[in-house]
């Protein structure tokens, strides 16, 4: 892709000139499980806990206390950051929500979120239903809004994955943290550049089944819970990943060097550090310790990296960056684009007053 | 520097199975199954300490897993034999 010829035939790459990021604000939920003290309720034995928290990386995670919604801690992060950018509810003209745990199966969240913040009538609000990969797609909607003449737009991201598991599943459940972002895209001159994928046939790797109107055979007296296929899963994400961020930094003209954060989606600690080696990465580019102090925080997992370990940076000097998410659908995504002295405070551990 | 592959990941799966406690010792030879006789975190946490072993004997890190280790059909570990020598074949690309 050149800015002379588009994107190459059958690919779906995106280039904005005059969209960039203004501020993240994260919230996960106020409850801390240790899974040293949750392994045992899960059945495991202390050498199973002890091999999770070395594999996996497994250590603590953060989920919300009672009936908190992602709406609520997607609503408390969008607060924050309007405060924080001085930008008022009344000049946001679009709210993008990507979440797999909306408040209801319809209406969207996203319009439920645009009544709570005071949004105006006059802005569009809709969902996107996506896991892992749903920071970096709806980045590219909102850059996409943006580049077509939106001032703001705020993009909110998130899930309360810990009540879409069963809690008795030790292969999941411990994974799971709940969190909530939300991003701020304005009109600026900067260059950002967007990799898209999908890949459909993947799609019983990670799924929640009888959560729709499809009734599928297979999957008859299954409960409407989360269930992963971790060999799946992990092969997918080693076929594809590194590929994605090569191409990634290809497309924007970049060489690893050039970057200086790679931002990644945080399954596990084992598949982040074969990426980090096997990509040359230095390690002090690439955080990896999201899962292990907040626990899979799904789409929210980029920006939940970001305020919970890279805040000081984000907010204190010009950076260029790449994310990548990767996961449910299956699908890919990955920018590289540059931020400047964004509003990025340090990840909030409750929900506000309001 | 020349080591001891066969040696090595041998020593590696005994200490993964130390540490889970394996109600049964798996049987080593070349025709071994592993893929079938551990679940799929065993398998990563082989890997892992695998890795481990091999950086500490050769002072470079070595990625040994790729999307074929999880394979059903393709997976190295479907036969002892191949794994070794998917050790061996990292350890001379990296």
């Amino acid at each position: 892709m050149t800015p002379e010829t588009g994107p190459a035939p059958g690919r779906a790459q995106l280039r904005f000139t005059q969209a960039v990021l203004r501020g993240l604000v994260t919230t996960v939920g106020s409850r801390t499980l240790h899974f040293a003290e949750e392994g045992p309720a899960l059945g495991l034995s202390d050498a199973e806990i002890a091999r999770l928290s070395r594999v996996i990386g497994l250590r603590a995670r953060q989920i919300v206390p009672g009936s908190e919604t992602t709406v609520d801690l997607c609503a408390a992060s969008a607060r924050r950051l309007l405060a924080g950018t001085g930008v008022r509810a009344d000049q946001v003209q679009a709210l993008i929500m990507v979440t797999q745990t909306p408040d209801h199966a319809a209406p969207s969240s996203a319009i439920a979120l645009q009544h709570r913040l005071g949004l105006p009538i006059t802005s569009m609000a809709f969902d996107m239903r996506l896991g892992c990969s749903g920071f970096v797609y709806g980045l590219c909607v909102a850059y996409s809004l943006v580049q077509s003449g939106l001032d703001h737009v705020l993009l909110c991201v998130g899930d309360v994955a810990s009540r879409l598991v069963d809690p008795t599943d030790h292969a999941i459940a411990p994974i799971m943290g709940d969190a909530g972002a939300a991003a701020l895209i304005g009109r600026g001159d900067s260059v950002a550049t967007f990799e898209m994928y999908s890949d459909g046939s993947g799609g019983r790797a990670l799924m929640v089944p009888n959560s729709g109107i499809r009734h599928v055979p297979d999957d008859e007296g299954k409960p409407a819970r989360m269930v992963m296929d971790g060999a799946a899963v992990f092969n997918f994400t080693l076929q594809r990943v590194p590929a994605l961020v090569r191409d990634a930094l290809a497309l924007a003209g970049r060489e690893p060097g050039d970057i200086d954060y790679f931002v990644l989606h945080q399954p596990n600690r084992y598949i982040l550090q074969n990426m980090q080696k096997r990509l040359g990465l230095p390690e002090a580019k690439m955080p990896m310790a999201t899962q292990s102090a907040y626990g899979n925080q799904n789409a929210a997992s980029i920006p939940g990296t970001i305020n919970g370990f890279l805040a000081d940076a984000f907010a204190s000097r010009r950076l260029t960056a790449l994310f990548a998410g990767f996961g449910i659908g299956l699908s890919w995504a990955a920018c590289v684009l540059e931020t400047d002295r964004i509003y990025c405070p340090p990840t909030f551990a409750e929900l506000d007053d309001q | 520097m020349t080591i001891d592959i066969a040696g090595l990941a041998a020593a590696a799966l005994q200490q993964v199975s130390t540490e889970l406690a394996l109600p049964e010792p798996i049987r080593l030879s070349d025709e071994t199954d592993l893929f079938a006789q551990v679940d799929s975190f065993t398998i990563v946490d082989l890997l892992l300490e695998t890795e481990q072993q091999l950086e500490a004997a050769l002072g470079r890190y070595v990625p040994l897993g790729d999307e074929a280790v999880f394979d059903a059909e393709k997976s190295p570990l479907r036969r002892w034999a191949n794994w070794v020598a998917h050790i061996g074949a990292r350890c001379h690309d990296a």
